[in-house]
């Protein structure tokens, strides 16, 4: 009897969240339908592969790594000891 | 400290685990008129660029190049940084830092686990190869406050500005007493 009275109080109290998770889901059907409807009329596109390769290759054209190390590790040096007290390149040219 | 993720360097195995790794909400692009590039719509379009660089890797690298990768329980990339000895392993470039999305915004608690791991294999190479002082540089974008907070928490100091919208983010790392 308990446990059939708990079985039912359980399942009472379970309805209302199925019923708010439903009504969520649904809700985040529509949000995506409007999105992509949105992007439609904004001439949006999901990104593609080949972007990514593009975006990829510009991230590390932006931050020189394409550059000879070498090259990289003495940018790096230019911020080593002296440099705790930083300065600006300019100024640190008249130091060195 | 109990570990949220597995470490573990990046391994060819991987390479499709990366090909879905999701550090950002998903990102779409429009085109300029007159064809050719195109506009990131995002919020945060680092974020989009960081996730590009990650998707495109192509594991396995080999010393002057390393990429590490954090798995969860499942198997699943959490995050993932990639770094290069620019000259031997005194000299370190960070080149991405990147947390899944699933691992965000809990306080910090994977990207502190990140930082930590990355700067525990450098220093452990660097004593390995005998270097005593680690320096290592990392290029943030000036809008990621997120990111620069994480670096700044690990010792990092901002020493320039640029290129573009980066900042120069600097750290020595003393390994051992000089000999």
């Amino acid at each position: 009897m308990t446990q059939h009275f708990r079985l039912r109080v359980m399942s009472a109290a379970q309805r209302p969240k199925d019923a708010l998770r439903r009504a969520a889901s649904q809700l985040e059907d529509c949000v995506r339908l409007l999105e992509d409807r949105l992007d439609r009329v904004h001439g949006r596109e999901a990104l593609t592969e080949a972007d990514e390769e593009l975006l990829a290759a510009e991230y590390d054209r932006v931050r020189g790594f394409d550059r000879p190390l070498e090259y990289r590790a003495k940018e790096v040096r230019e911020f080593s000891a002296p440099a705790l007290h930083w300065a600006p390149p300019s100024v640190r040219r008249h130091r060195v | 400290m109990s570990s949220l993720l597995t470490w573990a360097p990046a391994a060819r195995t991987d390479r499709l685990a990366l090909r879905r790794f999701q550090c950002t909400e998903q990102a779409t692009k429009r085109r300029q008129p007159g064809g050719g590039r195109f506009e990131i719509i995002h919020p945060a379009e680092w974020e989009v660029c960081v996730q590009s660089r990650i998707r495109t890797a192509k594991p396995p690298y080999a010393p002057p190049n390393h990429m590490w990768l954090g798995k969860d329980a499942d198997g699943e990339i959490g995050a993932a940084w990639f770094h290069d000895e620019l000259d031997g392993p005194g000299v370190i470039g960070v080149r991405l830092v990147g947390v899944a999305e699933k691992f965000r915004r809990r306080g910090g608690g994977c990207a502190d686990e990140l930082m930590t791991t990355l700067l525990d294999v450098t220093t452990e190479r660097a004593l390995v190869t005998g270097v005593h002082l680690v320096q290592i540089l990392a290029y943030i974008d000036e809008r990621n406050r997120p990111s620069q907070q994480l670096f700044r928490r690990f010792g990092f100091h901002q020493v320039a500005d640029g290129p573009e919208s980066l900042q120069s983010w600097y750290l020595e790392l003393l390994v051992a007493e000089e000999p």
